[in-house]
């Protein structure tokens, strides 16, 4: 080695080591009062080595000088003393540069830039800690297309030979550094609200964990998962279904792992079982909004199913097939040989395409119901209350949506019925005072449900040739129960001496106008023989549609959130008196 | 609001200034640069907030006093209490801020208060509870834990008592000296034990954390995982992608449709994802105390010295969020379509009917309404009435 004198390359050696094992490890020892001691210490003994190596070899060994560069700039960067840091880095990409791309060098220089990338997003200037990591990653794929051997990692500097790495460990440092720059790219890139290639680059992050088994299986799990989650809101279903999959089969792997993980603790049990869970949510959204995209793409103005526009759909989809398998290839997929086959089979289980029929629906449906029972068995209502709901919420929507693939009223308002079930008793138990929130959202759904169950019975009514005491009796009673919870979701907004507000808040103001204008509505489609009980009924539904008038009038700026209501409900308020005026006159006609 | 006060000032320069109801915060970190090429152009942040105070320097004209604090918060949390609210106080913001001097004043102006890191509530005023949340960690301050690991506790939610913390303790108080005393023990607690946040390289590393998880809003150092990367990012594509649900992020959003129908029919659920990734504890804790029936006073307590940026930029951006995290009520879209579309019919029904009923009512012979054409028109509902008369 051409380090100089002996005695001085073993010193420098040896400094050099201490300095390293002082920085990363004694460092977590430090006291709270002195958080810096051991960092200061190294830096006190590679400024020694760096005085040494000056002496010994003048001009020479421009890698070592760059390495002790790097050094003493992570050092100043972790002691907060920025500006230092960076000369020193900058220093060290300096002396790296005309040779940046060669063996000895290629690592230290990614490592360097990706330090300065994060001193400058410390400083809040992005734009030019993108520059800095994109060099990084410019040079590890020139590198890797020019030489792609294994090059030497920083540290090997300051050993002797036969202390080298293997080619085997000298890889896997340096795809971990570059699996870190791609890692902070994605972070800067989210940062610039280049959402997609930040989601590309944390895709690759994951898959690269994965190729160089640089993850916990529970933590990498339930980032894929998340990630699918990012896919949902870009409708990528495929890619959403991929990471799911995945994320289950690397989930499976922690059981199995003896590792830290394997603490057997009650709490560690308990954390792998919640974890399990959220990914089992992350699975309930993918089936529902799978469902719900095909719903809007086939329902008509009227929110049903549009049959011509499925007939299109469907051999639209025909055509597709074949395209599909080539857009599957492009895509970014975690497939390692060893995982490759067990997420194939678990994509397997859920189609990743529209549903176009009820068949295809209901497919996708219960993949969603099983994993609605899966995450509630850990999120269980005691305990867990929001969360709990928030999966029941998810069931009671699945349901819905299912309802529109299906063509029978009956069976359709059975759907209906199944959400009502499973939300009335939350909503019966839940303390509005801790969970008014969620209480509010219940009523609100729990009406609206038993609205559409009228809708629906009023609809197989007018098939019939005579409507029957039975059909009326449910439609008034599931009118009845949709204007209960109308009205006790107004009721919780009053305040504690139970006055209902003046003025509404705004976050509560459209919801409590809707509310108003179905009871209004509500009021006006009850059944009824007695006309003395209809004349009734109208006086309360125009009073609903009044109170939306008058409050629009009183407060302007409230006309914002409810243009149409109240367009609608002015009309009422001018018909409905001349309507009830003829009822009357009817209802006496001796007067 | 937002309290800047005069502990911790000597570390460096004053980047804080506050002007009526805004706070700014300049970026020492993009100004202190030596390196020449820089373009010194000062990087100024500002905050708004309900109320600023500035407590750093008693001489100031600015000068905010514990009176006055207590004037614009402390009387309207009372005032609000008498009339029933439920409610919440707390102070958020770094060591040494002067969470516990806004909270607690000097023993002579005994004003009570409570929350955050250093919480405290008080039920039925009976009832003492304080713990601290550091680190997305719970911990009793107020119980001798037996072991050298510190012990952490759960937060959980009962149907029917709300959230709590499983296993904390409580301890009856009857005056205002036994409260202090409990604060005081609690706060010499809070003194033995220190947790050190790992800096450096680790930091950044995509694998780190395990069960860690730090948000920005955090005290320390905030430790970034991959985690946080991907969740954020699920969060945004959120927001820019379903323009229904603006307001979302924490939150169940009634947006801005602007009462047209027509734009909601897509609007049928509620959140479009899961993001597993837990708020932080206290974000969690405030979720359901932000709306509806209580109210809530946060003081964002931060200090003034260019040493405290980072903290000081955190906390203020946690405290400006504060007020999305509410939940809120949202209407499902999709059935007032249809609401509407039917109501609209019938208008057109009434409309028809009753003009020409007016005709009708003009012409000689009116009485046969329930013959001829006139039938047709008749609301649906009426047409019913007469079938259930006939039935009857």
């Amino acid at each position: 080695m051409a380090a100089g004198g002996g005695g001085a390359w073993a010193a420098a050696r040896d400094k050099f080591r201490a300095a390293r094992a002082l920085s990363r490890v004694e460092s977590r020892k430090d006291p709270a009062t002195e958080p810096f001691r051991s960092k200061y210490a190294a830096r006190a003994l590679l400024e020694e080595v760096k005085q040494l190596l000056s002496g010994a070899a003048e001009g020479g060994e421009a890698v070592r000088r760059a390495v002790l560069e790097y050094e003493l700039g992570v050092n100043h960067a972790d002691t907060e003393e920025l500006s230092a840091g960076e000369e020193h880095l900058l220093r060290c990409t300096r002396l790296l540069q005309p040779q940046r791309l060669s063996r000895r060098c290629v690592a230290l220089y990614i490592q360097a830039q990706n330090n300065l990338g994060i001193l400058w997003s410390e400083r809040d200037e992005i734009h030019t800690a993108r520059e800095h990591l994109e060099a990084a990653e410019s040079a590890y794929q020139q590198y890797m297309k020019e030489d792609g051997n294994p090059p030497l990692d920083p540290s090997e500097h300051f050993m002797d030979e036969e202390e080298k790495l293997t080619d085997q460990e000298r890889s896997k440092r340096f795809e971990k550094a570059y699996t870190h720059t791609l890692y902070y790219l994605a972070q800067v890139y989210q940062h610039l609200e280049m959402i997609e290639k930040a989601a590309q680059y944390c895709h690759t992050t994951l898959k690269r964990q994965l190729e160089f088994s640089g993850y916990y299986p529970v933590e990498w799990a339930l980032n894929a998962a998340t990630l699918s989650q990012y896919y949902l809101s870009k409708q990528c279903f495929m890619e959403a279904r991929h990471c799911l999959a995945a994320a289950n089969v690397i989930f499976s792997q922690a059981g199995q792992v003896p590792s830290a993980e394997d603490n057997e603790t009650e709490q560690d049990q308990q954390d792998l079982r919640q974890r399990k869970a959220e990914i089992a949510r992350c699975w309930i959204k993918y089936c529902l909004n799978l469902l719900q995209s095909a719903r809007k793409l086939l329902e008509d103005n009227i929110g049903e199913l549009d049959l011509d526009r499925q007939l299109e759909l469907k051999a639209q989809r025909k055509k597709e097939e074949d395209e599909k398998e080539n857009g599957r290839k492009k895509a970014v997929l975690f497939v390692t040989s060893d995982i490759c086959d067990s997420v194939l089979a678990m994509e397997e289980k859920v189609s990743c395409v529209y549903p176009l029929d009820f068949q295809e629906a209901r497919e996708i449906f219960l993949v969603g119901q099983n994993y609605v029972q899966e995450a509630k068995e850990f999120f269980q209502v005691d305990g867990y209350v929001t969360d709990h709901i928030e999966i029941v919420q998810d069931h009671s929507a699945l349901f819905k949506v299912l309802a529109f693939f299906e063509e029978d009223y009956e069976r359709r308002c059975k759907m209906h019925k199944r959400r009502v079930d499973m939300l009335e008793p939350l909503c019966a138990d839940l303390n509005p005072q801790y969970y008014l929130l969620i209480s509010r959202q219940l009523q609100f759904e729990l009406a609206d449900t038993y609205y559409e169950m009228m809708d629906l019975k009023v609809a197989i009514g007018n098939r019939l040739e005579e409507l029957d005491p039975h059909t009326i009796k449910k439609i008034n009673s599931l009118a009845q129960l949709a204007i209960k919870y109308y009205e006790l979701f107004l009721d919780s907004l009053r305040n504690p001496d139970k006055v209902f507000p003046e003025e509404l808040e705004e976050d509560v103001l459209r919801p409590a106008m809707v509310a108003k204008f179905h009871i209004a509505r509500l009021y006006g489609k009850l059944i009824t023989s007695d006309g003395k009980k209809q004349l009734e009924n109208m006086q309360t539904s125009l009073e609903y549609y009044t109170f939306l008038v008058d409050y629009c009038e009183k407060y302007p700026d409230a006309v914002r959130a409810v243009e149409t209501e109240l367009e609608l409900s002015k009309e009422m308020v001018g018909l409905l008196p001349a309507r009830m005026e003829r009822l009357r006159a009817k209802l006496s006609p001796f007067i | 609001m937002c309290f800047v006060s005069r502990e911790s000032a000597e570390g460096g320069g004053v980047i804080v200034e506050v002007d009526d109801k805004v706070a700014k915060v300049r970026n020492i970190k993009a100004d202190s640069r030596p390196d020449s090429t820089w373009d010194s152009r000062e990087k100024i942040v500002a905050f708004s907030f309900d109320y600023c105070y500035w407590s750093v320097d008693p001489e100031d004209p600015k000068y905010a006093s514990q009176e006055m604090v207590f004037q614009d918060l402390g009387t309207s949390v009372l005032m609000g209490a008498f009339r029933g609210y439920n409610i919440c106080l707390f102070a958020y913001g770094q060591t040494g801020s002067g969470k516990t001097y806004t909270m607690m004043g000097t023993p002579v102006s005994c004003h009570f208060g409570f929350h955050d890191r250093v919480s405290c509530s008080f039920k039925a005023c009976s009832m003492v509870l304080f713990l601290e949340i550091y680190n997305e960690r719970v911990r009793d301050l107020l119980k001798q834990s037996d072991h050298k690991k510190p012990y952490t506790l759960r937060v959980r939610e009962h149907p029917e008592t709300g959230p709590y913390v499983q296993g904390l303790s409580q301890h009856l108080v009857t005056d205002y000296k036994q409260v202090v005393e409990l604060l005081e023990k609690g706060i010499a607690k809070r003194r033995q034990q220190f947790y050190l946040d790992l800096a450096g390289s680790e930091r950044a590393d995509p694998s780190y954390c395990k069960d860690r998880i730090t948000e920005g809003a955090n005290i320390n150092k905030s430790l970034v995982t991959l985690g946080i990367v991907i969740s954020t990012l699920a969060q945004n594509s959120q927001m820019f992608s379903s323009c229904q649900s603006i307001n979302t992020l924490t939150s169940e959003g009634e947006s801005s449709h602007g009462g047209s129908p027509s734009s909601g029919s897509s609007g049928g659920a509620r959140r479009q994802a899961y993001i597993p990734y837990r708020d932080s504890i206290l974000t969690w804790l405030l979720k359901d105390s932000l709306g509806g029936n209580s109210k809530t006073i946060m003081i964002a307590t931060i200090s003034p010295a260019s040493s405290s940026y980072n903290e000081t930029m955190s906390t203020l951006r946690y405290a400006s969020n504060a007020k999305n995290i509410i939940n809120k009520p949202r209407v499902n879209e999709d059935a007032n379509v249809k609401l509407i579309r039917e109501l609209r019919e019938e208008i057109d029904r009434l409309k028809t009917m009753l003009l020409s009923f007016e005709l009708r009512n003009s012409s000689p012979s009116w009485s046969d309404d329930r013959d001829g054409n006139l039938t047709e028109l008749v609301l649906q509902n009426e047409m019913k009435v007469r079938v259930i008369c006939w039935m009857l």
